[in-house]
């Protein structure tokens, strides 16, 4: 990819709690993203997959900590940015849906007021425009009745309806990244495919590019054109959506494969026993030296367990950081 | 040796309804609806549908944790009289439950010993010198080491939490396990030691399963019934290879052409919209008429629509399945 069709660089991300490099949640993650891309992040919780989209997003709180590395946003290093122009950035030219949006949406302004806040912050709107361009976004997001509801608070919705508002503020301002945690993790299944769609056909309409962050293997390499594994804090494997599910090539992704229980495999194979990884995810302040998945690895040689694996290159593109891959 | 042909659970159209006040007005809240299902030793219901469609309350109400409105349970041969809280103790015996959050289902001032051996006791299960031995066999029933017993839950992880709950679920040697979400809070990949454990205990012990889950791919790869679950009533429930690749019911259909990966295997793409109706205001007749691709006139007014069997033991509830129209 040239550097004109990145939008998004991140270079040897590190991520360390407490006090100067303390223990490293997120250890050298590297990735980046075109522009209009949509770029899945895949791990289980503790993998570090939310303090990276908190470091790009400017969100990271004390005692957490950027401890190294480098993230560029359409050129410019923006985690040396002035708090000030962090803030004009956040919300315009990147924005962020999280998981819970009862919790993201403040529960003593209407909606409406939410939304139109974007603009006359962002575009300096007056407050009529805004209101206008406030019902306008939530037609967008597909809300009916949008006149009518831009005076409702946030309890008065249901959870898609509220995910749909947070989906309106994200891209009111048509931002060129959303950062988009788990959106739909807190909703109904017959709900999450809805609001998948939504967010994609949004995105692909106005340009703007996606990092989508999830537990869920199977739903993330479906609609994103690449992704991230994470493990304990570290990228295992970065392939496309299609090859990291059909064909993943580090142990670990290998071994989380064969222990979903996916959907269709039993009417179509008969009932395979799963696959069970042993062990426990490795927990913060007690990883191992080496590669993180070494001690639950059948594949665990010496080597694994003296140095971390650098990333070899995955013909047809993707890297995966393994010394016995496949 | 346990007869596998007679069901173990048997709930005749259970009903469990609340009072709510709103404002000036008195609802009712149907969280279970008429519900009959019949569960068989060694065999798992999976239990499908979305958040407040009453699975919970169902399980809770075959439990006896709540008192069902109406209906009858029946238990190992036990019969619970309708609108009473049954035999707390024989009930115990023969169903037990493993809840979703490992975390907050073990008592953390209570050692593994304590909590394991506390079932033991209340039960009279078996005299003082035999409870150190029964306590090492469930700890390695379900996977763990003896010295496990002399630790705190704090000492476990959530997979091990879990196996621990399974455990104190299985120290009074129950028929049936009614398992709520078991595997929803668990990392990724802890998921499948569970699963297969259940599995394993369902084949070895011949236990029955309510297996309850939001996750359909965990349903079919347990499931050898399936019940499928809207607004408090069952709308479709039939042998699992049965639902999933002839789902006879549109709600069925959609619920299915929502998860990536199942449509592929048979289901047709029934596109579903809008959310669910709050369950104090169910609409008139088919209470999925509302978001149902393909609903007529018929299914808008009157009564619901009754039970039509597609197969053997494959029913559903639909006024096309009535009137003989193939949706």
């Amino acid at each position: 990819m040239s550097e004109a069709d990145m939008i998004l660089s991140v270079e040897n991300l590190s991520v360390a709690v407490g006090k100067g490099n303390g223990r490293l949640a997120v250890e050298e993650v590297s990735f980046d993203i075109g522009r209009g891309e949509v770029f899945g992040m895949v791990g289980e919780s503790g993998c570090g997959k939310s303090l990276c989209a908190l470091s790009i997003a400017g969100l990271l709180r004390a005692p957490m900590h950027v401890a190294g590395g480098e993230v560029r946003f359409e050129g410019r290093d923006i985690l040396r940015l002035p708090a000030r122009d962090m803030r004009r950035l956040r919300g315009g030219r990147i924005a962020m849906i999280f998981q819970e949006p009862m919790t993201a949406l403040n529960p003593l302004m209407t909606v409406g007021d939410q939304i139109g806040e974007m603009f006359v912050l962002h575009q300096g709107l007056g407050r009529a425009e805004a209101r206008h361009r406030a019902i306008v976004a939530l037609a967008q997001v597909q809300v009916p009745s949008p006149e009518r509801r831009i005076s409702d608070y946030p309890h008065q919705l249901s959870g898609g309806m509220r995910q749909r508002v947070m989906i309106a503020i994200a891209l009111a301002c048509r931002p060129a990244l959303l950062i988009a945690d788990e959106p739909t993790t807190a909703l109904d299944v017959t709900i999450q495919a809805e609001i998948t769609e939504l967010i994609l056909d949004l995105c692909r309409a106005q340009g703007t590019a996606v990092l989508m962050i999830s537990h869920d293997l199977g739903h993330i390499a479906e609609i994103c054109n690449r992704v991230a594994v994470m493990y304990a804090g570290r990228v295992a494997e970065m392939q496309s959506g299609q090859a990291v599910f059909q064909g993943p090539r580090h142990p670990y992704t290998r071994a989380l494969v064969a222990s979903l229980p996916q959907p269709g495999r039993r009417l179509a194979e008969g009932r395979q026993d799963l696959a069970e990884i042993k062990g426990i995810v490795p927990p913060l302040g007690q990883r191992p030296p080496g590669c993180q998945f070494a001690p639950r690895c059948a594949r665990a040689a010496d080597d694994c367990r003296a140095a971390v694996p650098p990333f070899s290159t995955i013909p047809g593109g993707g890297k995966v950081g393994c010394f016995h891959h496949d | 040796m346990t007869d596998i042909s007679t069901p173990v659970l048997r709930v005749t159209d259970l009903n469990v309804h609340y009072a709510v006040r709103q404002g000036l007005q008195n609802r009712t809240l149907k969280a279970v609806d008429g519900v009959s299902l019949a569960l068989r030793p060694g065999e798992c219901l999976g239990l499908v549908g979305e958040s407040g469609c009453g699975k919970s309350s169902l399980a809770q109400a075959i439990m006896g944790i709540v008192t069902p409105t109406s209906g009858r349970v029946e238990i190992a041969g036990v019969t619970a009289d309708p609108g009473q809280r049954i035999g707390g103790l024989a009930r115990a015996r023969a169903i037990q439950m493993v809840f979703q959050d490992p975390y907050s289902s073990l008592n953390p001032r209570m050692t593994i010993r304590q909590t394991l051996s506390a079932p033991l006791h209340l039960h009279k299960l078996c005299p003082a010198s035999e409870v150190e031995r029964r306590i090492r066999a469930l700890l390695g029933r379900v996977g763990l080491e003896p010295n496990a017993a002399d630790r705190y839950p704090h000492a476990f992880s959530g997979g091990q939490r879990q196996r621990l709950c399974i455990a104190r679920a299985l120290a009074v040697e129950p028929r049936i396990l009614v398992c709520d979400e078991p595997v929803s809070a668990l990392d990724v990949s802890i998921r499948a030691q569970i699963i297969n454990l259940l599995l394993r205990l369902k084949d070895e012990l011949g236990l029955a399963l309510l297996m309850i889950s939001h996750d359909l791919g965990v349903v079919e790869h347990m499931s050898d019934r399936i019940a499928v679950m809207y607004l408090g009533r069952f709308v479709e429930e039939g042998r699992w290879d049965q639902v999933l690749s002839k789902p006879a019911h549109p709600y069925t259909r959609a619920l299915l052409a929502s998860v990536p990966g199942m449509h592929k295997t048979g289901a047709a793409r029934a596109r579903m919209t809008g959310e669910a109706p709050s369950a104090l205001r169910p609409p008139p007749g088919c209470a999925f008429h509302p978001r149902c691709p393909v609903a007529v006139d018929a299914c808008r007014s009157g009564a619901g629509p009754g039970i039509t069997g597609t197969a053997e033991g494959h029913q559903a509830r639909c006024h096309l399945l009535q009137q003989g129209v193939t949706a």
